[in-house]
């Protein structure tokens, strides 16, 4: 007792320096033969509000906006379900009445009302052995209420990749599982503890997803050039009212994803890339029918700000046996991020998608300037608390109150 | 006579004719600060203590990316970003871990063994810079326009080290006599661009 209270005192007489040393201790466990293990997570839980009735999408009803759709579609929605988002996932503070006949998930259910809400609880577990071999997998967990006896709990895992690094010297990273996108730069950043600020862009629903198969990624020139090339089941969409994408493929044809970046010889960060995806569209059974994404994308970090931007073009044919959905969309982000303080950061950006997705019966014109504006407070480094404001703007079609307030307060380890 | 007595009574204590080394360092390949170091010598006692050397964390970079301390000095390292960092090193018999610190912190690292510590950031994998550590005492320059050189040596066996953050390490052997103008050139390869891993000895995983 009497030498653990005297190195007690010790180590707080110590220099800060040398007490920061001595409480260094391995964050792993050691296993059998020489495997480590790993534990990380995260619990992001907030509170938001939504504008109206929670949705960011209204009924064309008549056909009056849209005469031209009268014979041919059902029903035609206007605006963007996905656009009001309340999290790091995306998930939308309401996605209203349920008209579709595509089986989805509204994870929130909001009304408009103003609401806490747990966003996610996540477990990663890393383990490696050697310096050649590495498993990680990400655990998410989602609290929803249910609804006629279903439990409405969401449990996924979106990350179970084996990644092996054959060579010391050369930097050439294989990975065989369900991993990270290979589309853009958007997915460095998509679950909340990696993003600055609360929600997605606009266009994340399209670049963020984690793909099954196996992918390569290359670094040349002292890893200044980086090349991604990825071949899986699906693609890296998650568009939620129409599926783009399998985990368990539908046809034979496989998605290829590549990016291409190269770290500009700039006195400041600056990261260029560009992107593209083709394959098989998914959820449906035919070969021919195509689905494509090309992108490009631009990351400049000087000093304390950085800035993040995106374009993109997609298409998915539709059709076919199954009346597959058909997508065109276009869209882009810009987004700026100052860390002014330690503790506090800013956040504002500016994002347009514009699209049409047919969902046979349905159809959703999209065509969506949305402004955000944020902040960050960082009050230690697992805790850290965000505020944002979402303000959208219909550029064609009626005007919605769908602005959207939410927060974020992060513990991770 | 009493001025050739005091004469012969100082001439004991007058040192051996001074030497010197001098030379070229040819460093292909990236531009890095160079230096040359004696690791071994006879008058490694005559060096002075170096003044203590700081390493800044700024725009997610280790700056200077590569610094050198005798053994038993200390290296602060200080975040300028606003930004959270880590630092480690895996380099034994100086590895350590300073854990995560915001930006205004400073801590300090006192380097024990001799040799090259590698230092990295936990979070950020892009973040590299190397200490060099050589033995207690010993003389160190610059090579400043590629040359470098040594005045007022005692004669002896040296060994000199041609050092920088991007290139294989030089080593030479001089054996200086007393009053000797020698002169030792150092030819520098680059260094294989090796990957590092996390503090646990792990890929970093998605962060990247």
């Amino acid at each position: 007792m009497r030498t653990g209270a005297a190195i007690a005192i010790a180590l707080l007489c110590a220099p800060p320096a040398l007490r920061a040393e001595t409480a260094s201790s391995p964050a792993h466990l050691t296993l059998m033969d020489g495997v480590r293990l790993r534990f990380t997570g995260y619990l992001d839980a907030g509170f938001f509000g939504a504008q109206g009735d929670g949705t960011a999408y209204v009924r064309d009803a008549g056909k009056l906006l849209h005469p031209e759709y009268a014979a041919t579609i059902p029903w035609v929605f206007l605006g963007d379900p996905w656009g009001n988002p309340v999290n790091s996932q995306g998930d939308s503070a309401d996605l209203g009445l349920d008209r579709t006949n595509i089986a989805r998930f509204d994870p929130i259910q909001s009304h408009g009302k103003p609401s806490f809400l747990v966003n996610m609880m996540n477990l990663g577990v890393a383990a490696s052995v050697g310096s050649e071999l590495f498993f990680e997998t990400s655990l998410n967990f989602e609290p929803r209420q249910g609804l006629l006896g279903s439990s409405g709990d969401q449990l996924d895992i979106d990350l179970a990749y084996v990644e092996y690094v054959p060579f010391q010297s050369v930097d050439l990273h294989l990975f065989a599982g369900k991993f990270e996108s290979s589309f853009g730069i958007e997915y460095r950043n998509r679950k909340a503890p990696d993003r600055f600020g609360v929600t997605p862009s606009l266009i994340s629903r399209y670049t963020v997803g984690t793909p099954i198969g196996l992918k390569v990624r290359a670094g040349f020139f002292g890893s200044r050039l980086t090349l991604n090339v990825a071949v899986s089941n699906g693609g890296t969409m998650t568009e939620q009212f129409a599926h783009f994408y399998n985990e368990i493929d539908s046809n034979s044809g496989k998605t290829v994803t590549t990016r291409i970046s190269y770290l500009l010889p700039l006195p400041v960060t600056a990261e260029i890339g560009f992107s593209g995806e083709v394959g098989a569209q998914d959820e449906q059974p035919s070969n021919k029918l195509i689905q494509w994404l090309l992108g490009a994308d631009l990351r400049v970090a000087a000093g304390d700000f950085t800035f993040r931007g995106e374009i993109l073009r997609g298409h998915a044919d539709g059709g076919g046996v199954d009346g597959a959905p058909r997508l065109h969309v276009t869209g882009w982000y810009g987004e700026g991020q100052y860390q002014l303080l330690p503790w506090l950061g800013i956040l504002a950006r500016v994002d347009r998608r514009k699209a049409d997705l047919l969902a046979f019966p349905n159809l959703y014109l999209t065509d969506l300037l949305r402004l955000t504006g944020g902040l960050r407070f960082d009050l230690s480094w697992n805790l850290v608390a965000k505020v944002e404001y979402l303000h959208l703007i219909e550029v064609t079609g009626p005007q919605l109150a769908d602005d959207v307030f939410t927060t974020s307060v992060l513990f991770k380890f | 006579m009493t001025r050739l007595l005091l004469l012969a009574a100082l001439l004991p204590a007058l040192p051996a004719a001074a030497a010197s080394i001098a030379g070229k360092v040819n460093g292909t390949g990236e531009a890095s600060a160079i230096i040359v170091y004696v690791e071994k010598g006879p008058s490694e006692a005559r060096a002075a203590a170096a003044p203590k050397r700081e390493v800044v964390q700024r725009n997610s970079q280790f700056q200077p990316e590569a610094v050198w301390v005798r053994s038993g000095e200390a290296v602060d390292f200080v975040n300028r970003d606003n930004i959270y960092h880590n630092v480690f090193s895996p380099s034994e018999p100086n590895a350590f871990d300073l854990g995560l610190y915001r930006g205004g912190l400073k801590k300090s690292v006192q380097m024990q063994g001799a040799g090259e510590v590698d230092v990295y950031c936990n979070i950020h994998p892009d973040m590299k810079a190397k200490v060099l550590v050589i033995p207690a005492g010993s003389r160190v320059v610059d090579v400043v326009d590629g040359a470098y050189s040594f005045g007022d040596l005692e004669p002896g066996s040296y060994t000199l080290v041609a050092w920088s953050a991007v290139h294989e390490p030089a080593r030479m052997q001089v054996d200086l006599k007393a009053g000797q103008a020698a002169h030792a050139d150092f030819t520098l390869k680059p260094r294989a661009s090796m990957r590092h891993l996390n503090k646990n000895g792990e890929q970093y995983g998605r962060y990247k």
